[in-house]
């Protein structure tokens, strides 16, 4: 017996028009979605050392940097990955050039393996990267935000690229130099011309915490210290003297017996239920021995 | 070697470390199956000096350049067995180029860039560059790329001082041939990943020059058993 085959419940859909972009690519579906998400997985390409070439030879073109030098660096640094950009640098050095991509100068040549400075004790090497500390500052600024990159949007596919900002020349005092001057003492005045309001407020904050600890606040309490005249030798203190002389004292701690079952402190008044007790055990043990006789 | 010269030029240091250095890239090309004269691998170190420093004792490196041709044994072992398609086939090994690096400080792209270039343009099918100091990452990079086309191999100074392959309990390694390779896999019915392995990076492997997917035959002399004989794969 021949019965129709189970209606489905879905709603019908009108067949596909055309071939779809799936089928255009020649590929199943289950390629396809391994494509994309392998994509998601890939790595950068690596720079390629042509870009290298170009941003250490002869670059910057002129000194300052023309916005056509440093729209070009802007538009290639996203790509770098930090140990490439480490990479960058060296390659500057290695035409002897200063480290910063911007910069035209000749790195330094100081002598020597190791070199002290006010801010601690350096490898040479490492400040010869550079033609001056500020370049290393500004060098370096690129490096950490290769190193932890903030994203943005760029144009309508939804790319994401690292964002990079450049160090500018007035801002240049690093957090090294300012908290140096602050423990020489220099730093209020300072602050005061360059942040305006909000140094003016920290600097008050700061000399009130600073006269309340140097203790010249006007709620001051006079403290005079004098000694005690003694006039006879000390003695230790006795039960009776502290108990008036009571004959169970020994046994009070605080001026409570122990064992009165959380009753009030015992007075005279209550020896005879005290010795009510007492009499009873023996009561009993008389009976006892009588009835055990015939 | 520093009883030989007392008096105190401050290059003599520096003459005499590259003098090693120059011996043992010669003994080395040479262990390879180059051709090279005799006088050329045992120059002494007077000799050295008269021809490659400068009026101030320091040394030239930019005249100390050579190339070498491969011996005919050489070009036996590198040209592939003739198949029917291919019935004369080309031996897959040229002439080598030499270069000492006059390069103190650093090696970039550029340098290297130059070397290849070199290389490539006079028909070298093998380059050697001996540095003084390390390649930079990017040069590294560009010295794997180009080794398609020419075999690029990059050597500091201070790792030649001394020719290792010399020392009593280093064995000798002999590099197989292709045909050699396939009766060693034949006669012991094994796939090549079946046997040891040596890596590329290996100081010997680097000595020889070895690609990856050839045989060395490395051969102790030992008490109980005389000569044995082991193999590895370079990978
Ligand atoms: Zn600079």
């Amino acid at each position: 017996m021949a019965t129709d085959p189970p209606k489905s419940i879905l709603k019908k859909q009108p067949p596909p028009s055309g071939p779809s972009a799936l089928e255009l690519t020649g590929l199943t579906r289950a390629q396809a979605t391994q494509l994309l998400s392998l994509s998601k997985t890939e790595l950068k390409p690596p720079i390629p050392i042509s870009t290298f070439e170009l941003l250490s030879a002869s670059f910057p073109s002129c000194t300052p940097p023309s916005p056509s030098d440093i729209s070009l660096l802007l538009s290639h640094l996203p790509n770098f990955s930090p140990s490439e950009y480490l990479d960058l640098i060296d390659e500057r050095n290695c035409l002897n050039q200063c480290g910063y991509a911007l910069c035209s100068n000749p790195r330094r040549n100081f002598p020597g393996k190791v070199k002290i400075r006010p801010s601690g004790v350096a490898k040479t090497a490492d400040l010869n990267k550079w033609c001056s500390d500020d370049c290393a500052l500004k060098g370096m600024y690129i490096h950490v935000q290769l190193e932890h990159p903030s994203y943005e949007w760029v144009g309508d596919k939804g790319e994401m690229k690292v964002k990079i900002r450049l160090r500018e020349d007035n801002d240049s005092k690093g957090p090294v130099e300012d908290q140096r001057k602050k423990v020489v003492g220099l730093s209020l005045d300072d602050d005061m011309d360059k942040k305006g309001d909000e140094a003016h407020e920290k600097k008050q904050q700061a000399g009130k915490l600073a006269v309340e600890r140097n203790g010249m606040s006007v709620d001051r309490v006079e403290v005079s210290i004098g000694e005690k005249e003694i006039t006879q030798p000390p003695t230790a203190p006795t039960f009776s003297s502290a108990q008036g002389g009571q004959s169970d004292a020994h046994l009070m701690v605080e001026g409570y017996k122990i064992g009165s079952r959380g009753k009030k402190p015992k007075n005279t008044d209550g020896e005879s239920d005290d010795d009510e007790d007492d009499d009873f055990i023996p009561s009993i043990r008389i009976e006892a021995l009588n009835y055990g006789k015939p | 070697m520093a009883d030989d010269f007392g008096s105190g030029n401050i290059h003599d240091k520096e003459v005499s470390r590259l003098w090693r250095a120059w011996r043992t890239i010669h003994e080395m090309v040479a262990d390879r199956g180059y051709e090279l004269a005799e006088d050329e691998i045992k120059m002494s170190l007077e000799a050295f000096k008269q021809k490659f420093t400068n009026g101030d004792g320091s040394p030239n490196r930019s005249i100390m350049s050579f190339s070498a041709r491969p011996s005919t044994t050489m070009i036996k072992k590198f040209t592939p067995p003739p198949t029917p398609s291919n019935p004369d086939p080309a031996p897959e090994c040229g002439t080598i180029w030499v270069e000492f690096c006059p390069e103190k400080s650093s090696i970039g792209i550029s340098v290297m860039k130059k070397f290849v270039e070199h290389c490539s343009s006079n028909g070298y099918k093998a380059g050697i560059l001996v540095t003084a100091v390390a390649l930079s990452a990017q040069a590294r990079k560009v010295m794997t790329v180009t080794s398609q086309y020419t075999l690029i191999e990059c050597f500091l100074e201070e790792d030649l001082l001394v020719n290792i392959t010399h020392h009593d309990l280093v064995p000798t390694h002999i590099l197989l041939s292709r045909e050699e390779k396939m009766a060693l896999l034949k006669r012991y019915r094994l796939k090549e990943t079946q046997l040891p392995r040596i890596l590329q990076k290996d100081p010997i492997a680097r000595y020889l020059g070895l690609k990856r997917g050839q045989v060395v035959k490395i051969v102790r002399i030992s008490e109980t058993a005389g000569r044995y004989a082991s193999y590895r794969l370079c990978v």
